[in-house]
C-alpha cells in the first residue's frame, strides 16, 4: 500500500532572519496539505501576529474569514475576522530560545470548491504570556492553492525557524 | 522507511445519505486518523460519532467552542454518541484521531478539530468498551444528509 504522508519542502530560516517562510510550485498532486511550523519573530514584543498568504493573495483581503477560539493569558475568548491569520509566535522579548509550534490543515487543496483552512497554534513561553489558538479559515476562492507564504506581521521570523510543508494522499 | 502513514478507505456521499461509515478496519496499524470534508443542507450542526455500531449509552464526549464572539464549553455524558466535529453549508474541515483503537485492555478516546463557517472547536471522546474498533459511523444532529462530493478518508498510523 501507497506511503502517503509526503514532505513536500522544509523552509528554515538562517542568520539576519526572513520575512516569509514560503512554499510554491506546490503540486496538485496530493489530496490534503499539511503545514507544521516552528516560529519566533524579531518584534519588540513577547508574541506578534502570523499571518498566511494563498496564492499570493494578501493575508487581509475580503475573501479571507475565520472564527478564533483563543486562550489569551488565561483568558479565552472567540471572535470573527477578514484575516488568514495562524495565531501567534513569541518574539524578542519572550523567554529566550522559545519558540511557536503551528499547525495547519488544508483539505481538498486543489479542489474546485472554496478552501477550508484548520489551524492550531501555541505561543508559550514559561510565562504568564500564553496565547494558545485554534481557528478556523475560509478562503472563498476555487483555484488550486499552488502558493503558501507564511509571515509575522511586525517583524522578520528569526534564525531556526522552520516549517515543512506535507502532501497526504487519499489513495 | 517504513510506511506509517495509509488510506484505510475513502468514502464519498453521494447526497442520499445522513451517515458516513467506514468498516472491516483492520487492526494492523496503532491510531486512526480521521479527515472528513465537506457540507450539509443546514447552516450549522455538530457531528456525531459511534464505533462497532454500540448504540448503547457507552459514549462521552467534551467539546470547547467559539462561534465568533463568545466561546463555549460542555460535557455529554452516558450518550450513545460522541460530539466529534462540524459541518456547515460550506466546505468544512475536520480532522479526528483515535488513538490506540485495536488495543484491548482500555477504554477508546479520541481528539479531534471540526470546523464550519460558523464555528470553530476542539473535541475530545471516550468510548468505554475495550473491544478493537472494527467499524466507524459519522453522522449529525440536524435534518437532510451528507451533500454530494462530501468525503471521509480514514487513514492507519503504525508506530513502529
Amino acid at each position: 500500500m501507497a506511503n502517503t504522508f509526503i514532505a513536500i519542502q522544509t523552509v528554515t530560516v538562517g542568520s539576519g532572519g526572513s520575512a516569509f517562510m514560503s512554499f510554491t510550485s506546490i503540486p496538485a498532486t496530493y489530496t490534503d496539505l499539511m503545514v507544521k511550523a516552528s516560529i519566533r519573530n524579531a518584534y519588540p514584543d513577547y508574541g506578534d501576529q502570523i499571518r498566511m498568504k494563498v496564492n499570493g493573495v494578501s493575508a487581509t483581503d475580503a475573501s479571507f474569514s475565520q472564527k478564533v477560539l483563543r486562550n489569551n493569558q488565561g483568558t479565552i475568548d472567540s471572535y470573527s475576522q477578514a484575516v488568514n491569520q495562524l495565531g501567534y509566535a513569541p518574539a524578542s522579548t519572550a523567554t529566550a530560545s522559545v519558540f511557536g509550534s503551528l499547525d495547519v490543515y488544508i483539505p481538498n487543496y486543489a479542489g474546485s470548491t472554496y478552501k477550508s483552512i484548520s489551524n492550531d497554534t501555541v505561543l508559550e513561553a514559561n510565562t504568564s504570556q500564553v496565547l494558545l489558538t485554534f481557528s478556523s479559515n475560509l478562503w472563498s476562492n476555487t483555484a488550486a492553492i499552488t502558493s503558501l507564504d507564511i509571515f509575522t506581521i511586525s517583524g522578520n521570523c528569526v534564525e531556526f525557524s522552520t516549517a515543512t510543508l506535507y502532501g497526504i494522499k487519499s489513495s | 522507511m517504513a510506511k506509517t502513514f495509509e488510506p484505510i478507505a475513502t468514502s464519498t456521499a453521494g447526497g442520499s445519505s445522513p451517515t458516513i461509515s467506514f468498516t472491516s478496519i483492520p487492526a494492523t496499524y496503532t491510531d486512526l486518523y480521521l479527515v472528513i470534508t465537506g457540507t450539509i443542507g443546514i447552516s450549522d450542526a455538530t457531528m456525531l460519532m459511534q464505533y462497532n455500531g454500540d448504540t448503547a449509552t457507552n459514549y462521552s464526549s467534551n467539546v470547547l467552542s467559539g462561534n465568533g464572539s463568545a466561546a463555549q464549553s460542555f460535557r455529554d455524558t452516558t450518550s450513545s454518541t460522541m460530539y466529534c466535529g462540524r459541518i456547515s453549508t460550506v466546505q468544512s474541515p475536520n480532522i479526528i484521531q483515535i488513538i490506540n483503537y485495536s488495543n484491548t485492555t482500555i477504554y477508546k478516546t479520541f481528539v479531534s478539530r471540526g470546523n464550519s463557517d460558523t464555528r470553530v472547536s476542539a473535541f475530545v471522546g471516550t468510548w468505554r468498551n475495550t473491544n478493537a474498533i472494527t467499524s466507524i459511523s459519522i453522522t449529525f444532529n440536524g435534518a437532510g444528509n451528507f451533500a454530494s462530493g462530501t468525503t471521509a478518508t480514514l487513514y492507519g498510523i503504525k508506530a513502529a
